[in-house]
């Protein structure tokens, strides 16, 4: 049988857990079918952003890729009950929910759209980090908060009273220090490598989304696939989750050093009014009952 | 013909040739003019987005989502319609070619087989522009509610316009005329 | 055999005479059709490489310089410039290298201070009876000094791709040093090939003549307050300084100095759209050819050869000089920087340089991989405005891209010049 390597992309650097999980996934692939199968990494956005990455998997360009899913949502809807603030509880309620079946059907959700969802992996939880201290929500109140170019971050900036102002990840710290912006959110990992921290020296725990991000697979390769090939695909993607999440877990505790020594106030804060003022948010985004009942089950998930 | 490529004097443009020519060249010029009408006019929309866009976050104190993207939609029109424009005037930036000193029959057919490159560039960018906005067409962009597709319409239509100006080139050099470039 | 044809149809389509976006766009298809990739995956590159916001500032820099042109503003500019160093041999060249080292430190973007900066004094040098290979190259060679000044988002990109371990703070001290050097090589420059090429020098004009020509051309010199104001107080970013600056010039040639016809208006909005359609085309095509590197990995494989040749530092140094040169023959700024920093930084930190005093050098040579074809947005965008031809700029190319090297080669060899500053304000 003659061996093939497939093409995964992914925007983050060559060390960042998604990255070591599908290379580790790899090895755990090759190894299921006997050196057949292997995949090759392109990291730090060697084949484009998150959203060319998806227009080349559609294409067959590519074959395995990793994007959040907060860019997913414009081609999945169901990736966008994920993404909604406050929709998990905490870590452990994220991983139950999408370990279990509600996590394979918005996975599934995908496949109408030419890709494979194989796995959730982490993103930590993004909060606002900002210039000058955000201690309540009135705080945040017309504050120029950099968002994603996602219509879910606008309306949900917009909810809380920021003035939500989207711009690319790479201006952001441009953006920080001249005051173009007064803010922005995401998770710590983020919050430390864009050395924002050097500028916005203050993180308001708020939060507020858990945005994960999704490991996929071109369908076309997929259904090329002997049905012991598929599951040998699938096995390799959910064991390379706990070795992910391992190292997740470690990225997440040394961003929080090093932002820490560097002298960053971390503020805690009430999250009751920020649930509160997103409310509305899950009206404007889940109008299809199919999502909102998803929401429902994964509110009701113990 | 051999004898004719090689006077120094000035060469006839394509506005001073007669007969069946000339009405195709003019057809031609007046295309070329209604291309550089849709990017100006493109120039513009991208120009006042963006000022919008300021306008937005500092008076109304609520950003515009949509202004970034439709800028960057507009973008690749002017740029798509300008760059087959830009065929055309013989502007693409290029060395000169090593065929400088060969025999003018040569240099003939190099010209065509460069302008037959650019025929076939432009056929794949209009292949490839349809099949991205057909993958597209059904999802909507973040932040401007219209299809993602349209962002690839402007290279179906630009690749288009690159043949049919590269076919004019070809024309023009065949009989050795001068394409005089419009509002330059 | 992929990479034999791209490289010998791209070769091959430059030697008989074919736009490099054109010889670049078939030699990818041929690698894509050879591949059997999917043929509009290289479209759907080219469309994404032209659709960054910043680059927008290229459209409208360059149609606010023509406005300046059509409606008057350039020939008061001139004349105050002129009052001003027209009496020193190479005058207006070492102006154009003081104001674009100005501004490319403000914009960070080479690529944006050319068209900006481009627009305004290439046209006017070629006025005043100067080659425009010499206009062209002085000014794409002092918007380089831009990458390495802060404020640069092509730091941040470093600082990413070297995986976090260097702080921006850092990267902005150590870039201190060699941008001064870069700008007195420019200027030296300058001087001696406007020397040698004998450009006239005019008479001292007398003060009066300086004060009154600078009170004319005050208020379209507000346009560069506007831009390095505008996007250093973080009111603007650098796209929207430039359509800011537009809105001014188009202001101010209408209803103040009432110069500019509707005729000259449509004129210089067609002539913003034509070069910009080229250049950003060229942009989307250089995006297409490099990520067929990518697939290939051909920075890997040249990481691999690099560290098999010696294991003295200095000469390995040297030896990673040359591979960031000749990749950044071939990859854009961005792209350059994040494929060849993950590869090279290893090898450079194992033979002793520090991580910081690297990225200075990974940004010196990305800035000359942005002058050199075929990939380089600079340069192609210097010809564009200047209207003059690849082979012609490259005949006056070399004083310049000499003096950028002895300054890489210095900054290489001489950790001081990057440490320097950093070391004494940490
Ligand atoms: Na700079
Ligand atoms: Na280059």
């Amino acid at each position: 049988v003659e061996a093939r390597t497939f093409r995964a992309a992914d925007v983050q650097p060559p060390d960042y857990p998604t990255v070591k999980a599908v290379n580790f996934m790899s090895d755990e692939l090759s190894k299921a079918t006997d050196g057949k199968y292997s995949i090759k990494v392109f990291p730090s956005s060697q084949l484009g952003s998150e959203k060319d990455t998806i227009e080349q998997i559609k294409l067959g360009a590519i074959d395995f890729l990793r994007v959040n899913a907060g860019t997913l949502n414009t081609i999945c809807p169901a990736m966008t009950v994920p993404v909604m603030p406050f929709v998990f509880r905490d870590v452990d309620h994220f991983h139950h929910v999408v370990d279990g079946p509600i996590g394979d059907e918005i996975l599934a959700d995908c496949e109408a759209h030419g890709m494979v969802g194989l796995a959730f992996y982490d993103s930590g939880s993004r909060s606002f980090y900002t210039r000058n201290p955000v201690r309540s929500i009135d705080d945040l109140k017309g504050l120029k908060i950099r968002v994603q170019q996602s219509d879910v971050w606008v309306a949900m900036m917009k909810l809380l009273g920021a003035n939500p102002t989207p711009m690319p990840t790479g201006e952001v710290f441009t953006g920080l220090k001249t005051g173009l912006i007064d803010g922005a959110e995401n998770n710590w990992p983020t919050y430390q490598t864009s050395h924002a921290y050097e500028v916005a020296k203050y993180y308001t725990l708020d939060e507020h989304s858990m945005a994960p991000d999704v490991l996929l697979m071109s369908k076309k390769v997929y259904d090329s696939f002997t049905p012991e090939e598929q599951a040998a695909v699938r096995k390799a993607a959910k064991d390379s989750v706990p070795y992910m999440r391992q190292l997740w877990a470690e990225l997440e505790s040394q961003s929080q050093d090093i932002v820490g020594k560097a002298g960053v106030e971390v503020i805690t804060i009430d999250k009751a009014p920020f649930q509160a003022a997103m409310k509305p948010l899950y009206d404007e985004f889940l109008t299809d009952p199919a999502l909102k009942d998803l929401l429902q089950r994964i509110a009701d998930f113990k | 013909m051999a004898a004719n490529l090689q006077t120094p004097t000035r060469r006839l443009t394509t506005e001073e040739v007669g007969g069946t020519l000339a009405v195709y060249f003019r057809f031609q010029a007046r295309l070329s003019r209604i291309c550089l009408k849709f990017a100006v006019l493109g120039l513009i929309i991208i120009l006042l987005a963006v000022l919008y866009q300021i306008w937005g976050r500092y008076v109304m104190n609520d950003s515009p989502s949509w202004t970034e993207i439709l800028a960057l939609v507009v973008v690749l029109y002017v740029t798509c319609f300008a760059a087959a424009v830009g065929v055309r005037d013989g502007r693409h930036i290029g060395m000169e070619s090593f065929l400088a000193f060969a025999p003018p029959r040569v240099r003939l057919w190099a010209d065509i087989a460069v302008y037959l490159g650019m025929m076939v560039f432009g056929a794949f960018m209009s292949y490839g522009g349809t099949v991205l906005a057909g993958e597209m067409w059904e999802y909507v962009n973040p932040g401007l509610p219209i299809s993602q597709g349209w962002s690839y319409v402007p290279l179906a239509v630009g690749g288009l316009l690159i043949i049919i100006f590269a076919i004019e080139r070809i024309i023009a050099r065949v009989n050795n005329l001068e394409v005089v470039p419009s509002w330059h | 055999m992929a990479l034999t044809i791209l490289c010998l149809t791209f070769v091959l389509g430059l030697l008989v005479g074919m736009p490099v976006v054109f010889a670049i766009g078939l030699s990818s298809l041929a690698t894509v059709l050879y591949e059997g990739l999917p043929v509009a995956v290289v479209f759907q590159r080219m469309a994404a490489g032209m659709n960054v916001f910043a680059f927008l500032t290229i459209p409208f820099f360059i149609f606010t310089g023509e406005l300046m042109m059509y409606g008057g503003i350039a020939d008061r500019i001139i004349r105050c410039s002129k009052a001003l160093v027209g009496h020193v041999r190479g005058g207006l060249g070492m102006t154009n290298v003081v104001a674009c080292t100005m501004f490319g430190g403000v914009s960070g973007s080479p690529v944006a201070d050319v068209s900006a900066m481009g627009s305004a004094l290439i046209p006017l040098m070629k006025k005043e009876g100067i080659d425009a290979d010499y206009a062209v190259n002085v000014t794409t060679y002092s918007s380089l000094v831009g990458a390495v000044m802060p404020t640069s988002h092509n730091m941040i990109i470093y600082s990413l791709a070297a995986g976090g371990i260097v702080s921006m703070n850092s990267l902005i001290m150590a870039g201190a040093v060699p941008a001064v050097i870069l700008s007195i090589a420019n200027l030296l420059t300058a001087y001696f090939v406007a020397r040698a090429r004998n450009y006239p020098r005019g008479q001292f004009p007398g003060w009066h003549e300086v004060a009154l020509s600078l009170a004319v051309a005050l208020p379209g010199l507000f346009i560069m307050v506007i831009i390095v104001g505008g996007i250093l107080s973080g009111v603007f970013t650098a796209a929207e300084a430039g359509a800011v600056a537009a809105l001014y010039a188009l202001l101010l040639t209408v209803f103040v100095y009432r110069s500019l016809s509707w005729q000259h208006f449509l004129k210089a909005a067609a002539k913003a759209s034509k070069t910009t359609g080229i250049v950003l085309l060229l942009v989307g095509i250089s995006t297409m050819f490099g990520y067929l590197m990518s697939i290939y990995g051909v920075a890997e494989l040249a990481g691999q050869f690099l560290s098999s040749i010696s294991t003295t530092p200095w000469v390995v140094f040297i030896l990673v000089d040359i591979a960031l040169f000749v990749f950044g023959i071939f990859l854009d700024m961005a792209a350059h920087i994040l494929v060849c920093t993950p590869i090279f930084l290893p090898i450079v930190v194992q033979y002793g340089m520090d991580p910081v005093q690297f990225g200075i050098i990974v940004l010196l040579n990305c800035t000359i991989g942005l002058n050199t074809p075929p990939v380089g947005a600079a340069f192609y965008l210097g010809c564009a405005i200047g209207e003059v031809s690849v082979s012609k700029v490259v005949r006056s190319i070399w004083p310049f891209m000499a003096a950028l090297w002895v300054t890489l080669l210095i900054v290489t060899l001489v950790p001081e010049t990057s440490m320097f500053v950093h070391d004494l304000l940490k």
